[in-house]
């Protein structure tokens, strides 16, 4: 649908605009310096390659200066940008546009559900410096880079960049409800791997999946179940 | 004690923590979080989770992609400037000119890089580039270290009592800590603002239909502190669903010709209460100013005529406290049409 040389970068599907005019002075790319590392971090992100994230902005900032008149002054632009990003990335990696389907397992919540006490999320947070235990927070990078891109991005938009729900809706293309449900359900996987990650290295007990835990034999079973489900 | 209620507010948390909620529907889980620990301990580490996140994307481009990048936008420019004509300056007097600024980046790259070092990419088929140095650190790594001050106290935790019940006194402690939140979240978006939407101050006093109280546009703040000049405003959203207006000042305080930033946020005092326990209470003439420090930033807060006002800087806190007062009375682009935005406000609905 997308033609190559589509002169409205903001919109996926081919622009009936016809100025292809580079930007008649200079001032507008200064506006853009900026940006050029959230812009690089949000590609890496994306691309999970250095060179590919180089590319990728460098196609993003040319575009957004050969399409100047398109960027109403005033309004964000830093918004306006990653549209044009996102973009550009959709339609170089992918045919369909985003993924529309998710693996997600069982749809339940650990730190909801009952699995993890209050202490064990505590434990996976340090009280005093008010941010994840070192170790546990390296693996947040990790988490975040396996999750499907839509999440992915919803996430880095909203909780890193700070973008407001209207304007992640217009930079990835969606209404504002998609842009919640993928927020939710993007960070529940985030925690639900932040929770694995922490069990399998041993800071947190395993959990059971019920509030039950499992009998080691016959007469400690039926002494558990005398003293009756908590 | 967990009730099914949990399952129900933990998206609720999501869209609290990201300033979405309408201030109804944040009582509802505000309410809830002063009884259930499990929620609030959920809320805790989804925030801390966020801190993380944050700083995992700090760091900022490698200095050779950078370099590459700001090769191919100063090409791009030059070709493009060099077959227009020039065009008009269509922007305000008001506003701050930023020209030049890729120039700038460019030739600080030329400063100071080992003869050897070449920013062309390994295979890099394209042309030769033009031969850069790496982007000079110590500007960069000061615009680092304000924003990641400012992130690490957003990423701060609500400090509760872990009891699962809570009396008055600790709601007393959750609303006092919401408080405090709203002053760090003005200090944090003065450390690190966005772009003003509006340059206009009469414009920007259209704000008052989101913010719900007259936005009076001070066009010059007091002359204690040096020339001032009014940058652009713009509308934030503040946890809980409110929203303020955000006034972007530049200030000249001495003649050594550096600029200082002041923002000035106004907001409806009866939605929001700001404030944080180490603020000093002073008054300055008849005005009542609580001032004091947050997060490494000067701050002053006050209320005149039922506007709220909070102002963030690096000036010490006499000219902080000075500027805030005199806000309230002040000379403004819109003071003439004060009494028609009281009507119109009236007649708008509330919230958008």
């Amino acid at each position: 649908m997308k033609t190559p040389d589509d002169t409205d970068p903001t919109s996926v599907h081919a622009s009936e605009l016809g100025c292809s005019e580079p930007a008649p002075h200079s001032r507008f790319a200064d506006e853009l310096v900026p940006h050029l590392d959230a812009l690089f971090a949000m590609a890496k992100r994306l691309t999970r390659s250095t060179t590919e994230a180089e590319d990728l902005v460098q196609d993003t900032v040319l575009k957004a200066m050969r399409s100047e008149d398109h960027y109403r002054p005033g309004t964000n632009l830093k918004a306006w940008l990653y549209r044009i990003l996102t973009n550009t990335f959709i339609n170089k990696h992918r045919r369909g546009g985003l993924e529309r389907t998710v693996l997600e397992g069982p749809d339940s919540d650990p730190l909801v559900d009952g699995w993890v006490s209050a202490s064990s999320m505590r434990q996976l947070r340090n009280p005093e410096e008010h941010a994840l235990r070192p170790i546990v927070e390296s693996e947040v990078q990790r988490a975040l880079d396996e999750l499907p891109t839509d999440f992915k991005l919803a996430v880095i938009l909203c909780d890193v960049e700070e973008f407001t729900y209207e304007e992640i809706a217009k930079i990835m293309g969606c209404p504002v409800g998609t842009v919640m449900s993928r927020l939710h359900r993007g960070r529940r996987l985030l925690q639900r791997s932040l929770y694995s990650h922490a069990v399998a290295i041993g800071i947190l007990p395993s959990e059971p999946m019920t509030n039950v835990s499992e009998p080691t034999d016959l007469n400690a079973f039926r002494a558990k179940k005398s003293r009756g489900a908590a | 004690m967990m009730t099914g209620e949990c399952r129900r507010f933990a998206q609720l948390v999501g869209a609290l923590l990201d300033g979405e909620l309408e201030p109804v529907v944040t009582l509802d889980v505000e309410d809830h979080l002063v009884r259930c620990e499990n929620c609030r301990e959920k809320m805790a580490l989804e925030r801390a989770i966020r801190g993380s996140l944050k700083k995992a994307f700090e760091t900022p481009a490698p200095s050779d992609v950078r370099a590459r990048l700001l090769a191919t936008m100063q090409s791009a420019s030059t070709a493009a400037s060099a077959s227009a004509p020039p065009e008009p300056d269509l922007i305000t007097t008001e506003r701050v000119s930023t020209s030049g600024r890729l120039d700038a980046a460019v030739a600080d790259e030329s400063q100071s890089t080992p003869p050897n070092h070449s920013p062309s990419r390994p295979n890099d088929s394209a042309p030769a580039r033009r031969w850069l140095q790496t982007f000079g650190i110590a500007s960069a790594a000061a615009v680092l270290l304000a924003w990641m001050a400012a992130h690490e106290q957003i990423g701060t935790l609500l400090r509760l009592p872990s009891h699962a019940s809570m009396n008055d006194d600790a709601k007393m402690l959750l609303s006092a800590h919401i408080n405090e939140e709203l002053l760090r979240d003005f200090v944090a978006q003065h450390s690190r603002p966005l772009p003003p939407e509006k340059e206009d101050p009469n414009q920007v006093g259209q704000f008052e239909r989101y913010v719900g109280v007259p936005v009076h546009v001070p066009v010059h703040l007091t002359q204690r502190a040096g020339p001032t000049h009014f940058v652009g405003g713009r509308i934030v959203p503040i946890h809980g669903g409110e929203r303020a207006a955000m006034l972007q000042y530049e200030v000249r305080p001495s003649s050594d010709g550096g600029v200082q930033r002041v923002t000035l946020f106004v907001y409806d005092p009866r939605k929001m209460h700001v404030g944080a326990p180490n603020l000093a209470r002073r008054a300055v003439g008849s005005t009542e100013v609580h001032v004091g420090q947050t997060d490494g930033y000067s701050v002053a807060v006050t209320q005149r005529e039922g506007v709220g006002y909070a102002m963030a800087s690096d000036l010490d806190p006499d000219t902080s406290a000075d500027l805030v007062a005199a806000v309230g009375g002040a000379p403004t682009a819109s003071s003439h049409r004060s009494a028609e935005s009281h009507l119109s406000a009236e007649d708008t609905a509330v919230h958008p």
